[in-house]
């Protein structure tokens, strides 16, 4: 039975990126793209939280942009995004900068 | 039981009780999450202020020593012998980068890690030392260090017979840092003469030293406050991960039944919050470790 959930569920993802692939895309760059510079500059504090401000930044950014595309942006939507974002933003301020 | 299957339902799964959205997922809620990470940070500011080290992290002399050691069993080497001297050097020196304010060997004065032995007169025929910045865990800072082949020379170097440790929370370069300090030596002829004073584990600390001009806070008797801090910087580091994994679990567990029964809602991407929380959580394995020297 897992494995067929594990298969629903993998058949499900697989399906809703190809609805939406160069969102997807798009969206997994900027991770990458983010973990690779934390890593050049690993052990700067303050540049890794700004790092993150920016990743957080890009990702309300792509919200509007994959929400906007399909339908008008609720209010609703980008608050769901903005929450999301900061509620991760003050999680890494504790470690990162004091 | 039923009323347990419900309430996990309606938490978890989209359904007509909740708007066929997880209730964990409503804006409501997300609220929630954002508070309890404000009040985290409350409570943190709240803990450095009574915390004599300030910044928490979960680094310690007597950690780090002990890592040490496992190291050079490993290599089937004699174990390194915890010396005051070489610590209260190790000291000296973070206290010195952080009043320069220099991320180096050399300061910008000349002076040299030999210097800081020196002038607390441990005569050594051997000295290294190895430096490291802005880690969170002790682990971190001795793997960093036997990653790097010229760190990982100095905790190897089977000339070696004493090390001390110093790791010192302070300013530099406008940000508050944590410096550790790990400072080798193996005693000249004369010092062997003399009684080196061999400290149990349980012994280990590091005095305070009220230096002028500093924007450090004092480092007293590290294991008292460090066990505090310890629990603290690991509880929240690891409770961080947690609830992340938490709320990936229920955005997959929301995507999946959504999906399962053919729901159309109005709502943001389940899987694209997933994708930017998995990125998070991979980030924390970055910025545990800083940078070794």
């Amino acid at each position: 039975m897992k494995t067929t959930l594990m298969k629903t569920l993998v058949g499900q993802v697989i399906k809703e990126l190809k609805r939406n692939s160069l969102d997807y895309l798009i969206l997994v760059l900027g991770g990458f793209i983010f973990l690779i510079f934390l890593s050049l500059f690993q052990g700067e504090r303050l540049i890794n939280f700004l790092i993150i401000v920016a990743f957080a930044g890009f990702y309300i950014l792509w919200g509007i942009y994959h929400h906007s595309k399909k339908d008008f942006v609720k209010g609703k939507i980008l608050i769901e995004y903005i929450l999301i974002a900061f509620t991760v933003l003050f999680l890494l301020k504790i470690i990162l900068v004091k | 039981m039923r009323r347990l299957k419900d309430l996990f339902h309606y938490l978890f799964t989209p359904n007509e009780k909740n708007n066929y959205v997880a209730r964990s997922l409503h804006l409501d809620f997300l609220f929630v999450y954002l508070g309890i990470a404000i009040v985290l940070i409350l409570i943190t500011k709240q803990v450095e202020i009574s915390n004599i080290l300030g910044f928490a992290t979960d680094i310690s002399a007597k950690k780090l020593f002990e890592l040490t050691n496992e190291e050079r069993r490993k290599h089937n080497l004699a174990p390194l012998q915890y010396n005051e001297k070489l610590a209260k050097a190790a000291y000296d020196k973070a206290q010195h980068m952080f009043s320069k304010n220099y991320w180096s060997h050399y300061g910008p004065d000349g002076s040299a890690p030999w210097d800081f032995i020196l002038k607390n007169n441990y005569h050594y025929e051997f000295a290294g030392e190895n430096l490291a910045k802005n880690f969170l865990f002790s682990e971190g800072v001795i793997s960093a260090w036997m990653k790097s082949p010229t760190h990982r020379e100095n905790i190897l170097k089977k000339e070696y017979q004493d090390v001390g440790f110093a790791v010192v929370n302070g300013v530099l370069n406008g940000e508050e840092t944590t410096l550790v300090v790990q400072m080798f030596g193996a005693p000249a002829e004369k010092e062997l003469l003399l009684s080196t004073r061999v400290v149990n584990e349980s012994e280990l600390k590091i005095e305070a030293n009220n230096e002028r001009n500093l924007s450090i806070r004092k480092n007293y008797s590290i294991e008292a406050s460090n066990q505090r801090s310890i629990s603290y910087s690991r509880i929240i580091f690891n409770t961080e991960i947690i609830f992340l994994a938490f709320l990936i679990m229920v955005l997959i567990l929301d995507f999946y039944f959504a999906e399962k029964l053919g729901i159309i809602r109005v709502k943001g991407n389940n899987l694209s919050h997933f994708i930017f929380i998995l990125f998070i959580i991979a980030s924390f394995t970055i910025i545990s470790k800083g940078k070794v020297l």
